[in-house]
């Protein structure tokens, strides 16, 4: 085993950060749902051809997969699951239905959509890692739990923020490869950026008028959009992180007021994950007792 | 910091599932696979567009008509069409990059009134309005290579 792998293996951290961080996947993962069944009606193709393969659940197309109350009931399921796993209830059980449930939930949308959205991809992976390391750290966390200290017990493993950040930086550099491949060096014209911004953008925005005003300024929106995507995997090393971080959550901010797209979501794990909060509460220099205490628990005695 | 450190070393299968989701996450564009959620090749705006049409479309009387009826509608949200997605979109000529020719947007629309009846009045009059880069800065209609078509009902 290499070093590195073993130090994320046996490595806990305290997990304050963990604990926050999974609180903000389920709660988004949680109004990611809540668009499922408010556009129900609107989203949904009926009638054309299936396509090729496109979810997890595409061997298994037919009529139960095109019902809509399927898709009600997985968002249902998932916000009961998200519920009982925010309470620290039922775990490990939660943890993995409420991921299960999310899935499955977006898995058949998308399985009854003429187009794609990307929103959801992301969490889905941050759902899976995290069940994974409620169940593999279930005994350290009853152990903390009884010594009064469920918050910041030493249960939190190196690897659970190491596969997240790598989820993150694979996403986001499949994101600017694509574009490189598809389109070469030429991705950044400018005119592109324009056209997306004349068809979708709010055009009460500020921004929206000055991209559409200065070709200068699209470009390089969207020559720092693909630079930050490629590079995305050197976020993996500490030294590149935090200015990695700094541009994809400010690529998301200009996509989230010019398009009002649904990657707030990703923006905040972005943060989570690159910015130095995780050392910032480990050093206590970042104090969340406050908001924490209410929800400690007292200790008891160990059986 | 850690000098309480009580808890158990981790065994190795504790990285088994995140390096099989990561693996996938990171493997599945290699096999050509674009999209198969919860995994992705992220293929969001990676076509570079530098032109595209917009369409309005009106009967005889002047009553603006449906795109979707007419196989003109955007089908196009920035995700390249074709991946991700369960089903196919309802059938369309519009695609980002690409202008239509007048025989092709005249063939769809007369598929698409076959496919869906639709009370149209005398003829259908399609306004083709080509935006692309105007003066090196901005994008607009390009009057030159916009046109009006009329299509003539069976």
């Amino acid at each position: 085993m290499t070093k590195t792998s073993q130090v994320w293996l046996i490595q806990r951290h305290p997990a304050t950060f963990g604990r926050v961080f999974e609180i903000f996947v389920v709660v988004w993962a949680a109004l990611l749902c809540l668009y499922l069944p408010l556009t129900l009606e609107t989203e949904r193709v009926v009638g054309t051809e299936p396509n090729i393969f496109a979810t997890i659940l595409s061997p298994f197309r037919g009529t139960l997969l095109a019902h809509p109350m399927l898709e009600l009931g997985l968002v249902i399921g998932m916000w009961t699951f998200g519920a009982l796993w925010l309470c620290q209830r039922w775990l490990p059980f939660s943890p993995w239905l409420s991921a299960a449930f999310f899935t499955f939930a977006w898995a058949v949308r998308l399985e009854n959509m003429g187009k794609t959205i990307h929103v959801s991809h992301l969490s889905a992976l941050m759902l899976w890692i995290l069940a994974w390391w409620r169940q593999t750290t279930l005994s350290e966390f009853r152990l903390a739990k009884a010594q009064g200290t469920p918050w910041s017990g030493l249960y939190y493993p190196e690897w659970v923020f190491q596969s997240c950040l790598l989820g993150v930086c694979f996403f986001y550099g499949w994101a600017g490869w694509s574009k490189l491949a598809e389109s070469g060096l030429d991705w950044p014209n400018g005119i592109s950026m324009q056209i997306w911004t004349r068809l979708w953008g709010n055009p009460h925005f500020f921004a929206t008028q000055w991209i559409l005003d200065s070709r200068p300024l699209a470009m390089v929106l969207q020559a720092m959009s693909i630079v930050f995507e490629v590079f995305a995997p050197l976020a993996i090393l500490p030294r590149f992180r935090f200015w990695i971080g700094l541009g994809l959550v400010g690529m998301h901010l200009g996509i989230i007021t010019v398009f009002g797209w649904g990657f707030h979501g990703n923006m905040i794990f972005i943060a989570l994950l690159m910015f130095p909060i995780r050392s910032w509460l480990e050093e206590g220099r970042l104090n969340l007792t406050f908001f924490l205490n209410p929800w400690t628990s007292k200790p008891r005695a160990l059986s | 910091m850690h000098s309480n450190w009580k808890s158990p070393p981790g065994s190795p299968w504790e990285l088994i599932v995140p390096a099989a989701m990561l693996l996938v996450t990171f493997g599945l564009p290699f096999t050509g696979v674009v999209d198969c959620y919860p995994f992705s090749g992220a293929p969001m705006f990676n076509e570079s567009p530098r032109t595209y049409c917009e369409y309005t479309a009106f009967d005889g009387k002047g009553t603006v008509l449906p795109l979707d009826l007419l196989g003109l509608q955007r089908n196009d949200n920035g995700n390249p069409p074709g991946h991700g997605h369960g089903r196919k979109p309802k059938f369309s000529i519009d695609r980002l990059g690409k202008v239509s020719t007048k025989g092709q947007i005249e063939a769809a629309v007369l598929q698409s009134l076959k496919l869906n009846p639709f009370e149209v009045h005398g003829f259908v009059t399609v306004k083709v309005r080509v935006i692309k880069d105007l003066d090196g800065n901005q994008i607009g209609e390009d009057p030159n290579l916009s046109w009006i078509q009329v299509v003539k009902l069976p």
